[in-house]
């Protein structure tokens, strides 16, 4: 799974800033947490994760222009992306002190976006406050990742610096593809095929 | 209007833009409950007389946050404060967000840490409702992550195996717990001053 960092370019002047630990986790109706990753599966290389990304950023810049309340000093920036694995994120329930019940990660195709997968925590019902619950979640996140995979969107280019200079590395390390060069191949070839099946061009 | 019988408490507010000593603690301004009684006269009108209350209303301007005293955050700390205030100037619905009383509520938090000399933290958000203080040890192994609520504050410390700590502080005991907070921040000591600090402060959950 991948986790773009996306943040305001504002931010770059600030390195009070914990930029890697943004994360957006709603709350949501039934109690439990919800935030968003993408799947390595339909976005099997650096290029399918980069590009993902910067639509993202692109469409939240764009979505703010067309209420007339975009301002360029929250141009909205896509800086790179952490990757952390399914089983990781599952485990963080085994963590009694994290407060979660179960964590799962659903594929969902949001706003076109074929990589994207729900994040879902349930949380335990035994008096942790809920904000300092989505800490621990984060915390835990954050230790299971790698990364980071940094990037600069054509439309960026005109930023300097950059603020991906900014993503912290995270305690596992920097991010290294460990797969085999013919796994790399099956998961291009096949999402390649899905793609061509789904009537998509990519 | 409120008729002769009826009870209407008002919150007990001050905001100063000096730091004053017992500020939050102080005594007089807890636990009082103003009722206003209409006066003898018939005539319309109401005057106010305090009263001390049992069953204490604790009432400040933002839940149980006593908005006392302003402290410039200064120094290291201007950038700290610059931040905060910087998040709340996004648009509603943007991630970046925090509510009003959350950025009151994490000066506050910000000035006690800048008074007794903690090194600032860094700064991130997971939602409008909180913000995040987070120190990290100098080999990268520990975190200590103090999220501000308007309400609450919680403490969690970490290493990359589990997560090690995590208690609750009451707003009113959090002067008290920074002197052991300013000790933990190392992150390599003895972690005995969080045990100190939990068990003097506020519920705890941990485990060793």
């Amino acid at each position: 799974m991948f986790r773009h960092a996306i943040h305001p370019v504002s931010f770059q002047k600030r390195v009070v800033f914990a930029v890697p630990k943004f994360w957006n986790l709603t709350d949501q109706p039934d109690g439990s947490v919800l935030g968003s990753l993408a799947w390595e599966r339909y976005a099997p290389t650096g290029r399918y994760v980069h590009e993902h990304g910067c639509r993202l950023a692109s469409r939240r810049n764009e979505a703010k222009r067309r209420v007339g309340k975009y301002d360029e000093k929250q141009r909205q920036v896509y800086c790179g992306a952490y990757q952390l694995s399914a089983k990781s994120i599952r485990s963080i329930a085994s963590d009694q002190l994290a407060g979660v019940l179960s964590a799962d990660v659903i594929h969902q195709v949001e706003e076109g976006e074929i990589a994207h997968t729900d994040l879902r925590f349930h949380l335990q019902a035994d008096g942790f406050d809920i904000e300092a619950t989505k800490t621990a979640i984060i915390d835990r996140l954050w230790n299971a990742s790698s990364g980071p995979l940094t990037h600069v969107c054509h439309c960026d280019r005109d930023i300097t610096p950059h603020p991906n200079s900014h993503l912290d590395t995270p305690p596992l390390g920097a991010y290294r593809d460990n797969r085999s060069m013919a796994l790399r191949l099956w998961g291009l070839i096949r999402f390649k095929v899905w793609l061509w099946f789904q009537g998509f061009r990519f | 209007m409120p008729n002769r019988t009826d009870k209407v408490y008002l919150q007990a507010v001050m905001v100063s833009s000096e730091p004053e000593e017992g500020g939050a603690l102080d005594s007089r301004w807890t636990g009082q409950a103003y009722r206003i009684a209409p006066r003898q006269s018939t005539t319309s009108g109401l005057a106010a007389t305090t009263a001390q209350s049992e069953s204490a209303i604790v009432r400040h301007m933002f839940s149980n946050v006593p908005v006392i005293g302003y402290r410039e955050l200064s120094g290291d700390y201007g950038e700290l404060g610059q931040a905060l205030s910087e998040m709340t100037q996004f648009e509603q619905g943007d991630e970046w967000k925090i509510e009003p009383p959350v950025y009151e509520a994490a000066r506050y938090v910000a000035g006690q840490l800048m008074a007794k000399d903690v090194p600032p933290p860094r700064l991130f958000n997971h939602g409008p409702k909180s913000v995040v203080f987070n120190w990290t040890s100098s080999n990268n192994d520990k975190n200590l992550y103090l999220t501000v609520s308007a309400d609450k504050i919680s403490a969690l410390i970490s290493s990359p195996a589990r997560i090690e700590r995590r208690v609750e502080i009451d707003y009113s005991k959090l002067p008290n717990a920074i002197y052991a907070l300013s000790a933990s921040i190392e992150l390599g000591a003895d972690d005995r001053q969080i045990i100190l600090f939990v068990t003097g402060a506020a519920s705890a959950s941990s485990r060793r």
